[in-house]
C-alpha cells in the first residue's frame, strides 16, 4: 500500500518550512535525545534479557496521523510497526473506546502491526490543550506471551489459534491509570508473568518520559511548532530520499529467496521480488510470492512493508536521517493477500520476522545492490553491501531445574550470522543482521548463570563465509548441553536457510554457509531439519551454526595474500582456500585458478580482459550495452542482442552444483537435493559474473533486465 | 612543601602547583610527544616560576607529585599498544572477536547510519596469538576438566614463539574459581619471565565473559608502555632530587601510587578528563556544593560529569570507544561540540548544524586568520563581539570569521551575519545542554538542583547560555580552569575499589554472609590506599560500601551505599526509594523481592596530610573599573557591554551582565541578567535568575 502523508502534517507544512534553521536544528537534537531517553528507560526498568542484553526492542515517535518520525538504532522493524498500530487505533478506536489523555494501548496483534506475536507494543497518544499532537510508543521481545509452547514461538501449529493468539489493541491505561483487569488479562496467559509486568512498566514509564518531555517543548515553542518541526523532519528527508533515487538508474531487478519448512511440512515456500525503480520511486512487487502457509513463517502485511522499509532504509540511507516515514513516501509495496508475505486470517505468523519477514530483507538488499551496481558514480557503487542471512539460527530452551522451577528462554545465539561482504572489504564477522544493528548474544557465563546448561564452545565458524574477491562475514558456531537439569530440558530449534543459504551474494561473489541444527551423541552429530522440538538427554550436545555472510565478486578475483591470512586467522581452511578461491596453500595458485577458469569454460583458454572496462549504457560491474548488444565490460565479449526480454544469463556459461557442495551435512540432508546453486560466467573471460540459488527445476531468475 | 600536579594533553602540559601557604602556581607547555618528559618538566618549570622558585626546588620540596597521563589511551588510539597474547578457556578463543556480536555500540556517531562503516572493535591482536587450554569451572565453581601443566606450557609455548611482550588470562568462570588463572600465571612466570601478566579475576572479578576478557586484554596491551613510561618519569624526577609520593591519577576516581598503577594500567585510560570530575568534586567540597554537574568545553569536544550527594558517579555500562570495560570508571559523557565544532547548512532540509567535524588546531577556525573558510562556534563568538583575544600571541581576524559566516550560512539563510552567529551558538548551546540533560535526568536528577562548575579553554564564553537554558542558578569558572585537571590530579585522595559480580540472591538470605564480604573487601581497599612504610601512624581511610541491587528478574541495577550496621528493612527501603527517584513515584513493586548481584567498596585517603588550599586573589586592587567596553551583540542588538581585567577584580565585586571579563587564555561571558562575584579564592561564581531564564533561547521560535 502507498503510504499517505497525513492531515496533520499537511497543515502544519506551511508552518513548518518557515521553521528557522537553528530552531529546526535545536528541537531535532531535542526530540532525538527523548527518544533516546525513552529506550533508556526501557533498558532500566526491563526484566527480560533480550530487551536488555540482546537490544530486541525499540521507541519510537509518531506523528498524529501515525508516521515514524524517530526511532532508535535497536530493532528497525519495531520502529515500523508502532506507527502501523498508531494508524489502526486512530481508525477504529477514536469513538469507542476513544483515544484520551493519558490512555495508552497495548498490542501484539500481527494483522495490525506487531512483527510476531512475541513483540508487545504500547503506544501513547500525546495531547497538547486537548489537541492530538504526536504518538509514543515502544515494541519490547518479550519472553513469552502464552500459547502452547514456551517462547511462544510455536513450531508445528497448523494455524494462527495453535499459536498464543493475538492480542488486539486494548486500553491498558486509562486517562494515566493502569487498568487492573486488563493488566490481569494480558499476564494470565504468560508463563513469565513477573518479566513480562516488568517490561511493561519499563514501557509504560517510557511512553510517560517521552509525553512529559514533549509537552514541556510545546509549552516552551507551542504545539504547532513541535508539528510543523516533525513533519518537516519527515518531508526534508524524503526530499533526499528521492534525490538520492533521481540519480541512480531507472531498471528491474528480482530476486527470490526460499524459506524451507512450515513447521508442519517441509515445503518450500518462495518469496519473489520484482523491484523497479523508476525517477524517484521504488515499487517493490511481491505478488508472485508463494500462498502462504498454515503458520509460524508467514507475515501479515504491515511486518512485510517495515522489512522493505528497513532494507532500504539501512542500504540505501547512508549519510541520511534515519526517519521511517520518509522512505516510506518513496515506496509501493505490492502484496497479494493470501500470500506468505500478506497472510490472511486464519494464518499463524510466530516466527515470521526471522522467516518470510528476513527474507523480505534480503530480496530488497540485494535488488539495491544490483540498482547501485549499475551505476555510473563510483560512490553509489561503494555502498553495496552484499546480504546477511535471511535467519537467525535461534532456539527457545524450557524446562525444570532440579528444585522444580521452570525456566524458558530464546537464545540468542543466532544473532551472529555473517555480515554481507562490501566492495572494500570484507563482511563483518559475525555481525549479524543488519535490520537488528544493535542486536548482541548474551554472554555464555550469563546463561549458564541463569539456566541449567553450559556450553562447549562459542567460535567463529570456518569457511562460513560467501567467498567473492571480498568474502562474507564468518558466522558463529555454538555448542551446549544440559548441565544440572531436572527432569526436562527442552529445546525447540527454528531457523530456514538450512538448505538453501539465503545470505546471497552479488557482483558474482557467493552466498553465505548456511545455518543448521545439530545434535550430538556418543561422538556422532545428526543434522536436525530447519524447524523441531526435541527434549536433550543430558549426555546430548545441542549445535546451532550460523550463516556466514554474503560475498563480492568473482572469489578467483580475491588476493592470494587475503586468503593466506584468512587460513592462518582459521577463518578459511585450507581446503576452503583450493576449493572456494583457487589457491594452494603453499603451492601455484596462479596455475590453479589458472586452470580453474580454463574449465569453467569447458576446456577453453579464456580471452583476456581489456585493460580498461569497456563503456557504454552499464548494466553491471560485469555488463554493459554497447550496439544494441550486452557485452561483458571486463573483456568485452558480445553476449546477446540487448532487447528487453533477453534472458542474459542464457548467454552465459553455467556452472550449476548441489546448494551443499561446501558443506556435506548439508548435501545428506534429503530436502537439500531440492535446491540448485547456479554460477554463471562470461563465455569469454570466464569471469563469474552472477550467482543464484534456486529451485532445481526452475528457469534462470532474471535478476537484471536491459532497459527499454 | 608543595603538591604539584600535572596533566599532559595532546597539545599542552599543564601544571599546577599548590604551596602549604594556599599559593597557587600554574604553569603550560607544549607536550613532547617523543619523550613526554621533557614537557613535563617545563610546564612544572614554568608553574615553579610563577612561585619565584627553581624546577629543581618545587621538585626536592614537593611531598606529591599527582599525574594525569594519555600514555594509555594514545596507545590504544593510536594502535601502537604491545603484542598480547591471550589464553583463555579453549572452544572459547573467538570471544573478543565475536565481540557479542557488537558491530555499532561505540562506534563514531556519523557511521552509525552507515552499514558499509560498521565494524568490530577492532582486534588488538592477531588470532594466532590467542590460545585456548584445556580446562572448564561450571557456574558453581565445580572443575568439570582440569587444567593440564603440560598444555598450558604448550600454549605459552605458542606465545613465546609469537614474542608476546604482554599476557592476558581469562578464563571462563575464573571469578567463581581462580585457581586455573592462578596456575596458568605461576607457569607464565617460568615460562615467560619478565612478560606482563594481566589476570582476569584480579583485574574485573565481574561475571560476563567477553567483558571480563576484553578488559584484561586491554590492561595487557598499554601495560607495558604504560610502565616503562611511568619508570622512566620516577627516574627523571629522582635524578632532579623528588622524594615525595609519586601518584597517578585513575579512570576510577582517586589517584593510585605509581608503583601500583603499572599493575593496572587500564585505569589510566580517562586519566586526564576524570582528574577534572574529582577536581569539582573537590572545589564542591570547600565551596559547599554537594551536586555538581561538571563541564568542560574543549576545542573539540564536550564533556559532562557529574557529583551527586558529594560522591562521584560511575558508568554503569563504561566503554572506551566500541570497547568495554568491566572495571569501575568514573561516568563522562561526551560529545564532539567544541569551540572548533564546524557548522554548516544541511543541504534539503535546511537545518543549521554544528559539528560533528572539527577545525582542529591548524589550520583552525576562520578567525585563526590561517586562511579556514568554514565557520566555527569560536567565530560566532567573534562575530558577536564576545571574543578578542584567545592568549597568546595569537591575533584573531573578526573580518574573516564574519565572511566565513556570511557565505556559508548568512547569505543562502537571508539572515545578518549577526544572526547566523547567533545561530550558531544557540545549536551548539542546545547540543550541549541536550548532553547535560542525558548525565543529569537520565540518571534522576533535576539539572536545577546542580551547581554547574565550566572549565576548559572555551567554557566561559558559552556556561552562562547552555547553564540558562537548564535552569542551573550558579555557574563557578575555578580559579584554576584553564589547568583544571592538573589542578585535580594534586588535590585528589587516594583512592581504591574492590568490586565482585555476585551470585543473584534475595536480599532477606544475602545478609547473611554479606557483612563478611564487606569486610573482606574492605580489607582489600584499605590495603591498596594504606601502604607500609608512610601509614604507620594510620592513615584517615574514609570506606564506602556499596551494594548492587535490582528487583528480582530485573536485569539493571543500582548501587547503593550501605553503612556498618545491614538491616535487610533498611536496605530495601533505600532501594525502593532510589528506584523511585530514577524511575518515577509509584514505580517499586511493593511484591517484588530485592536481590544482590554486586558488591563493591572504595576506600580513600588522603595522599599528604592536610586539605590543598587555594588562595590565588590577592586583595590589592580597591575597586572595581572596567579596562574599556566594546560593543556586543545581545538579543537581537549590539549594545556597548563593560570590560574587565579578571587579573585586577577585586574579591567580592559583582559584575553585572552583559559584561566581559577577560581571563588569562578565554574570556567570560557574561550574559544579560546574570551577575559575576569574584571570589577571594580567585574562583568566579555567575548568578544566573532562577526562572524565568534569562537568556534561555526566545520561547517562540522566530519565523521567517
Amino acid at each position: 500500500m502507498v503510504h499517505q502523508r497525513s492531515e496533520n502534517g499537511r497543515r502544519a507544512r506551511d508552518a513548518g518550512r518557515a521553521l528557522d534553521a537553528a530552531t529546526f536544528e535545536v528541537l531535532r537534537h531535542r526530540l532525538w535525545a527523548i527518544n533516546d531517553e525513552a529506550a533508556v528507560t526501557i533498558g532500566r526498568v526491563s526484566g527480560s534479557p533480550i530487551a536488555t542484553e540482546g537490544n530486541d526492542f525499540n521507541s519510537g515517535l509518531m506523528t498524529a496521523g501515525g508516521e515514524t518520525v524517530i526511532a532508535g538504532i535497536y530493532v528497525l522493524v519495531h520502529a515500523a510497526a508502532l506507527g502501523r498500530v498508531v494508524r489502526d487505533v486512530v481508525e477504529n478506536y477514536c469513538d469507542n473506546p476513544g483515544i484520551n489523555p493519558g490512555d495508552m494501548f497495548l498490542t501484539n496483534d500481527t494483522y495490525v502491526g506487531a512483527p510476531h506475536q512475541a513483540d508487545v507494543i504500547v503506544i501513547a497518544p500525546i495531547f497538547y490543550d486537548g489537541e492530538l499532537i504526536a504518538w509514543t510508543g515502544s515494541c519490547v521481545h518479550q519472553a513469552d506471551v502464552g500459547g502452547p509452547v514456551p517462547g511462544s514461538i510455536t513450531v508445528g501449529a497448523r494455524n494462527i489459534y495453535e499459536e498464543a493468539l493475538p492480542i488486539s489493541p486494548i486500553k491498558i491505561v486509562e486517562r494515566g491509570v493502569m487498568r487492573a483487569d486488563i493488566e490481569r488479562e494480558y499476564l494470565h496467559r504468560s508463563r513469565t508473568p513477573e518479566l513480562n509486568r516488568l517490561d511493561l512498566l519499563g514501557q509504560i514509564a517510557a511512553n510517560r518520559v517521552q509525553t512529559e518531555r514533549v509537552t514541556e517543548l510545546c509549552t516552551r515553542y507551542g504545539a504547532g511548532t513541535i508539528v510543523a518541526e516533525l513533519d518537516r523532519m519527515i518531508d526534508a528527508t524524503e526530499q533526499r530520499v528521492r534525490d538520492r533515487l533521481r540519480a541512480l538508474p531507472d531498471g528491474t531487478w528480482r530476486h527470490v529467496g526460499f524459506c524451507e519448512h512450515d513447521g508442519v511440512e517441509d515445503k518450500v515456500y518462495a518469496i519473489r521480488l520484482t523491484f523497479i525503480k523508476q525517477g524517484d520511486r521504488l515499487i517493490l512487487d511481491f505478488t508472485e510470492s508463494s500462498d502462504q502457509a498454515p503458520a509460524l513463517i508467514n507475515t501479515a502485511e504491515p511486518t512485510t512493508s517495515g522489512y522493505a522499509m528497513a532494507a532500504v532504509m539501512t542500504v540505501l540511507g547512508y549519510d541520511l536521517p534515519w526517519t521511517p516515514a520518509a522512505f516510506w513516501r518513496v515506496m509501493e509495496v505490492r502484496t497479494r493477500p493470501g500470500s506468505i508475505v500478506h497472510a490472511v486470517m486464519p494464518a499463524g505468523m510466530s516466527m515470521g520476522v526471522t522467516s518470510a519477514g528476513q527474507e523480505v530483507r534480503t530480496s530488497v538488499n540485494v535488488c539495491i545492490d544490483r540498482m547501485l551496481d549499475a551505476s555510473d558514480d563510483p560512490v553509489h557503487r561503494a555502498h553495496i553491501l552484499a546480504s546477511c542471512s535471511s535467519s537467525s539460527a535461534t532456539s527457545t530452551i524450557s524446562g525444570a531445574f532440579p528444585d522444580g522451577r521452570v525456566f524458558a528462554t530464546m537464545l540468542l545465539d543466532g544473532v551472529t550470522s555473517g555480515m554481507g561482504a562490501r566492495t572494500f572489504a570484507d563482511g563483518v564477522d559475525t555481525g549479524g543482521v543488519i535490520t537488528s544493528p544493535a542486536g548482541m548474544c548474551v554472554n555464555v557465563e550469563v546463561s549458564e548463570l541463569n539456566y541449567p546448561m553450559r556450553y562447549l564452545w562459542r567460535r567463529e565458524r570456518i569457511d562460513s563465509g560467501g567467498p567473492g574477491t571480498y568474502r562474507g562475514g564468518v558466522g558463529a558456531d555454538n555448542a551446549y548441553a544440559p548441565h544440572h537439569a531436572g527432569d526436562r530440558f527442552g529445546s525447540t530449534m527454528f531457523a530456514h536457510g538450512t538448505e538453501p543459504p539465503t545470505a546471497s551474494g552479488v557482483l558474482g561473489g557467493e552466498p553465505g554457509m548456511q545455518n543448521a541444527f545439530g545434535i550430538e551423541r556418543g561422538g556422532i552429530v545428526n543434522k536436525r531439519k530447519a524447524k523441531e522440538n526435541v527434549d536433550l538427554a543430558a549426555d546430548e550436545v545441542f549445535h546451532n551454526w550460523c550463516a556466514g555472510g554474503g560475498g563480492i565478486g568473482d572469489p578467483l578475483d580475491r588476493e592470494v595474500e587475503n586468503v593466506l591470512r584468512d587460513v592462518d586467522d582459521g577463518i578459511v581452511s585450507i581446503e576452503g582456500a583450493r576449493r572456494d578461491y583457487g589457491v594452494i596453500v603453499d603451492g601455484d595458485s596462479a596455475a590453479e585458478r589458472a586452470q580453474r577458469r580454463y574449465d569453467r569454460l569447458g576446456g577453453r583458454v579464456p580471452i583476456p580482459r581489456l585493460d580498461v572496462a569497456l563503456e557504454g549504457h552499464r548494466l553491471s560491474s560485469g555488463l554493459t550495452v554497447q550496439d544494441a548488444t550486452v557485452h561483458c565490460r571486463l573483456c568485452g565479449a558480445a553476449l546477446c542482442a540487448a532487447d528487453p526480454g533477453v534472458d542474459i544469463k542464457a548467454a552465459l556459461v553455467l556452472q550449476q552444483s548441489t546448494v551443499g557442495y561446501r558443506w556435506p551435512l548439508v548435501d545428506d540432508s534429503p530436502g537439500a537435493a531440492r535446491f540448485v546453486f547456479r554460477r554463471f560466467h562470461c563465455p569469454g573471460c570466464a569471469t563469474q559474473l552472477d550467482t543464484e540459488v534456486n529451485l532445481a527445476d526452475a528457469p534462470f531468475v532474471q535478476s537484471l533486465e536491459v532497459p527499454r | 612543601m608543595y603538591r604539584i600536579g600535572v596533566d599532559t594533553g595532546g597539545t599542552f602540559t599543564d601544571c599546577v602547583i599548590v604551596a602549604d601557604d594556599g599559593r597557587v602556581g600554574i604553569g603550560k607547555a607544549l607536550s613532547t610527544h617523543r619523550d613526554l618528559s621533557v614537557g613535563i618538566c617545563s610546564s612544572i618549570e614554568n608553574a615553579a616560576h610563577t612561585l619565584g622558585i627553581t624546577l629543581d626546588r618545587a621538585l626536592q620540596d614537593a611531598a606529591l607529585l599527582a599525574h594525569a597521563t594519555t600514555v594509555g589511551i594514545n596507545a590504544l588510539l593510536t594502535g601502537t599498544g604491545a603484542h598480547v597474547g591471550l589464553i583463555t578457556t579453549a572452544g572459547f578463543e573467538n570471544t573478543i572477536a565475536i565481540a557479542r556480536g557488537n558491530k555499532v555500540i561505540g562506534i563514531e556517531e556519523r557511521f552509525r547510519t552507515e552499514a558499509t562503516r560498521w565494524q568490530k572493535p577492532p582486534l588488538l591482536l592477531p588470532r594466532r596469538s590467542i590460545v585456548g587450554v584445556s580446562e572448564r569451572i561450571d557456574a558453581h565453581g565445580a572443575v568439570l576438566e582440569s587444567l593440564d601443566d603440560a598444555d598450558v606450557r604448550r600454549a605459552l609455548s605458542v606465545l613465546r614463539d609469537r614474542d608476546v611482550q604482554a599476557v592476558a588470562i581469562a578464563l571462563l568462570w575464573s571469578i567463581v574459581d581462580p585457581r586455573h588463572e592462578l596456575r596458568v600465571a605461576e607457569l607464565a612466570a617460568q615460562e615467560l619471565p619478565g612478560v606482563h601478566v594481566t589476570l582476569s579475576h584480579q583485574l574485573a572479578p565481574r561475571i560476563g565473559e567477553y567483558e571480563r576478557t576484553m578488559t584484561a586484554v586491554l590492561n595487557a596491551y598499554v601495560a607495558p608502555l604504560v610502565s616503562v613510561y611511568i619508570d622512566k618519569l620516577r627516574d627523571v624526577f629522582a635524578a632532579r632530587g623528588f622524594r615525595g609520593r609519586f601518584v597517578v591519577n585513575q579512570s576510577s576516581g582517586g589517584v593510585q601510587d605509581a608503583a601500583r598503577i603499572v599493575h593496572t594500567p587500564i585505569d589510566t585510560l580517562n586519566s586526564g578528563p576524570v582528574a577534572g570530575v574529582c577536581a569539582s568534586l573537590d572545589l564542591g567540597r570547600r565551596l559547599g556544593h554537594a551536586n555538581v554537574v561538571a563541564t568542560d568545553v574543549g576545542g573539540t569536544s564536550f564533556d559532562v560529569g557529574l557529583v551527586a550527594d558529594g560522591r562521584l558517579q560511575y558508568a554503569q555500562r563504561p566503554m572506551i570507544g566500541m570497547y568495554p570495560l568491566a572495571t569501575s570508571v568514573v561516568d563522562l559523557t561526551s560529545i564532539g561540540t567544541g569551540g572548533g565544532s564546524i557548522a554548516w547548512l544541511e543541504e534539503t532540509t535546511g537545518a543549521l548544524r554544528v559539528g560533528p567535524q572539527s577545525a582542529g588546531a591548524d589550520p583552525g577556525p576562520a578567525c585563526y586568520g590561517r586562511g579556514a573558510r568554514q565557520p566555527t562556534v569560536t567565530d560566532a563568538a567573534v562575530v558577536l563581539g564576545y571574543l578578542t583575544q584567545l592568549g597568546g600571541t595569537l591575533q584573531l581576524d573578526p573580518a574573516a570569521a564574519r565572511d566565513a559566516i556570511d557565505t556559508v550560512l548568512a547569505t543562502p539563510l537571508g539572515v545578518s551575519v549577526e544572526q547566523a552567529a547567533d545561530d550558531i551558538l544557540r545549536v551548539a548551546n542546545a547540543q550541549m545542554a541536550d548532553l547535560v540533560r542525558r548525565s543529569t535526568v537520565q540518571r534522576g536528577h533535576d539539572p536545577a538542583d546542580f551547581a554547574l562548575y565550566a572549565y576548559g579553554g572555551a567554557a566561559p564564553q558559552y556556561a552562562g547560555r547552555y547553564a540558562a537554558e537548564l535552569g542551573v542558578a550558579e555557574v563557578v569558572i575555578p580559579a584554576v580552569a584553564s589547568v583544571f585537571s592538573a589542578y585535580g590530579a594534586a588535590a585528589t585522595d587516594l583512592r581504591a575499589t574492590a568490586v565482585i559480580d555476585v551470585r543473584p540472591e534475595n536480599i532477606d538470605t544475602a545478609c547473611v554472609w554479606l557483612p563478611t564480604e564487606l569486610d573482606r573487601l574492605e580489607s582489600q581497599a584499605r590495603t591498596q590506599v594504606a601502604t607500609d612504610s608512610d601509614r604507620a601512624s594510620g592513615p584517615i581511610v574514609q570506606v564506602e560500601r556499596r551494594v548492587l541491587l535490582r528487583f528480582a528478574r530485573q536485569v539493571h541495577s543500582l548501587p547503593i551505599v550501605v553503612g556498618t550496621s545491614l538491616g535487610v528493612a533498611d536496605l530495601s527501603a533505600t532501594f525502593r526509594q532510589e528506584y523511585e527517584r530514577l524511575v518515577g513515584a509509584g514505580t517499586a513493586f511493593a511484591s517484588a523481592g530485592i536481590e544482590i548481584v554486586g558488591i563493591s567498596v572504595e576506600a580513600s585517603a588522603p595522599v599528604v596530610d592536610g586539605a590543598a588550599v587555594t588562595r590565588t586573589r590577592h586583595h590589592a586592587a580597591p575597586e572595581l573599573i572596567p579596562v574599556g567596553s566594546r560593543a556586543a551583540w545581545f538579543d537581537g542588538a549590539f549594545a556597548d557591554c563593560a570590560i574587565y581585567d579578571g587579573a585586577s577584580v577585586p574579591a567580592g565585586s559583582r559584575i553585572n551582565g552583559p559584561a566581559f571579563v577577560e581571563l588569562p587564555t578565554t574570556t567570560l561571558v557574561v550574559y544579560p541578567g546574570q551577575v559575576a562575584v569574584q571570589e577571594s579564592t580567585g574562583d568566579i561564581r555567575l548568578l544566573l535568575p532562577r526562572s524565568p531564564a534569562a537568556y534561555a533561547p526566545p520561547s517562540t521560535p522566530r519565523l521567517l
